[in-house]
């Protein structure tokens, strides 16, 4: 079988666990929505205030909930089924792609769930709307490869539960500022050039990382 | 030929263990069970038929042991005949399946394994014993490439331990642990066909793998929607979709009543008859139909006579 035979077989699988138990829909994204609901209760009803923080509040809930996807699609995966699928004789890395696909169509479904909830209650002033179409995926395909990464790193730890978060939120910094002065740059009207750049460099770096680890990460689970 | 024999040895598994194909449904009556029992086994038969020819006498011969022994008392047991069975060539007894020497394993400050020795040849079926905590689960893990030893050397299905020729034979082993590895928010379809799809055999083999060990009415029904028993059954036909060199069962007949024992005898004697040797662990002796014994103690592996 292929390599994106593989690929698509394992980002199959876990999305249709995700439809089974609908978790990003059900759980995660009216938890992200009542977060962003509290804050302009927390902050007050300044208008222009809340129009300018809108986009930053928005990505940083985005990050933080996101962990939520990324712990439970790690859950799913019990040392029994992991072995199940390393008999299977699937290509470590073609499992970690498969995996990070799936991730990340959850987070792109979680941001676009999100996004409708910040314009009508932030109202934030973003011109060239169009450019979200490459915003929004490439911050989620750089959740789904760190959250990937983080979750192989601390299930061979055995200690996912409290070292996922600690390992994504920090390494998840430069995606957090890309996508955040990316829409400021919007705004202003200024060149985005940059940021799209730094979202993309950050995307790679973490795939090629991924790719090479996969094998001894998978190995290091015993 | 083959495959009609093996349809009725089957239907006679069957009706004597007195299992009908379908224990998510609630078929009641004989002539129901009846019925379903033939069809699982035409259905067995179309999925030997479904390969090549040579395979499929590999498979079909599963059914029968290569033993005189084994088979005349599996006979006696189900009411079948295997008067009609015959060796089966294609088996090399003498092919190595995995060879362990000194193997010694340790997690942290534990000893699991200590100077673990054991040979492994094709056509085999080796009963592992030994009390809880002994060790026994993670030698099934180490030979199946799945944790490697930390002293001594091995080799399974032509591969060394601990190289990086394991990846190659692994989709030739199958373990089967005494937890379920099947994925509770899928259907036992979904997991046979995602490992069927995987593995290269065909889209049709999880269904038809699923009919024979008895769960046909139940193969859209969620793993975490099933008893334990119905999930040991699914993990056999795990195997059949599989079709192993080397079958590690840990527990073998854990949730599974004296009537479908039997299933472990089938699925196993297919994995020997098509060239490839079975370890059981079991705590239940009794319940084993093996070549031979070894006992695990204290991480020690020792022949029981």
């Amino acid at each position: 079988m292929s390599f994106w035979h593989q690929v698509f077989e394992i980002s199959r699988k876990d999305l249709l666990v995700e439809a089974r138990t609908a978790e990003v829909l059900t759980m995660t994204a009216p938890f992200g929505a009542v977060a962003l609901i509290l804050i302009p209760l927390a902050v007050g009803t300044d208008a222009p205030l809340l129009s300018q923080l809108g986009p930053g509040l928005y990505w940083t809930i985005v990050l933080l909930f996101g962990v939520l996807i990324i712990l439970r699609k790690s859950a799913v995966d019990g040392p029994a089924q992991r072995d199940f699928v390393r008999l299977l004789g699937i290509d470590p890395a073609a499992r970690f792609v498969g995996a990070v696909v799936a991730t990340a169509t959850l987070m792109l479904v979680f941001e676009i769930l999100l996004a409708p909830v910040v314009l009508a209650l932030y109202n934030p002033d973003v011109r060239g709307w169009g450019w979200l179409l490459l915003i929004l995926p490439l911050v989620a395909i750089g959740l789904g490869l760190l959250g990937t990464i983080a979750g192989g790193v601390t299930t061979s730890l055995g200690t996912r539960t409290s070292l996922t978060p600690l390992l994504i939120v920090p390494l998840s910094l430069p995606l957090l500022m890309g996508a955040t002065q990316a829409l400021e740059g919007l705004r202003l009207g200024r060149g985005i050039g940059n940021w799209l750049v730094l979202l993309f460099a950050v995307d790679l770096a973490l795939a090629v990382s991924g790719v090479l680890a996969a094998r001894p990460l998978e190995e290091a689970i015993s | 030929m083959a495959i009609s024999v093996f349809e009725r040895q089957l239907r006679g598994r069957f009706y004597a263990a007195g299992i009908g194909p379908d224990q998510g449904s609630n078929q009641t009556t004989v002539g129901a069970a009846v019925r379903s029992i033939t069809s699982t086994a035409v259905i067995f038969g179309r999925l030997c038929q479904g390969r090549e020819a040579v395979h499929a006498k590999q498979l079909c011969g599963g059914g029968r042991s290569t033993r005189a022994k084994s088979g005349t008392d599996r006979a006696e047991r189900t009411g079948t005949t295997t008067d009609s069975v015959q060796y089966n060539p294609s088996v090399n007894s003498k092919q190595q399946i995995a060879a362990l020497e000194d193997i010694g394993l340790r997690l942290g400050d534990t000893q699991i394994l200590r100077h673990a020795k054991l040979t492994l040849e094709a056509g085999e079926k080796v009963g592992l014993l030994g009390p809880n905590g002994s060790g026994k689960t993670t030698l099934l893990r180490v030979l199946a490439t799945l944790q490697r030893p930390t002293s001594g050397s091995g080799v399974v299905l032509d591969a060394d331990l601990g190289s990086d020729d394991i990846y190659r034979v692994r989709s030739r082993i199958t373990l089967v642990g005494h937890l379920p590895g099947l994925f509770a928010e899928l259907s036992l379809e979904e997991n046979l066909g995602f490992a069927s799809r995987l593995l290269d055999r065909g889209p049709e083999r999880a269904e038809q793998a699923l009919v024979a060990v008895g769960l046909g009415g139940a193969m859209r029904r969620r793993a975490d929607q099933c008893s334990k028993g119905m999930l040991r059954r699914a993990e056999l036909a795990r195997v059949l979709v599989a079709e192993p060199k080397m079958l590690l069962l840990d527990e073998a007949h854990a949730g599974l009543d004296e009537s479908s024992a039997g299933l472990v005898d089938i699925v196993a004697d297919r994995v020997v008859a098509g060239g490839g040797a079975v370890i059981l662990v079991s705590h239940e002796p009794e319940r084993l139909n093996v070549d031979r014994a070894i006992r695990m103690t204290d991480g020690s592996l020792e022949a029981v006579s």
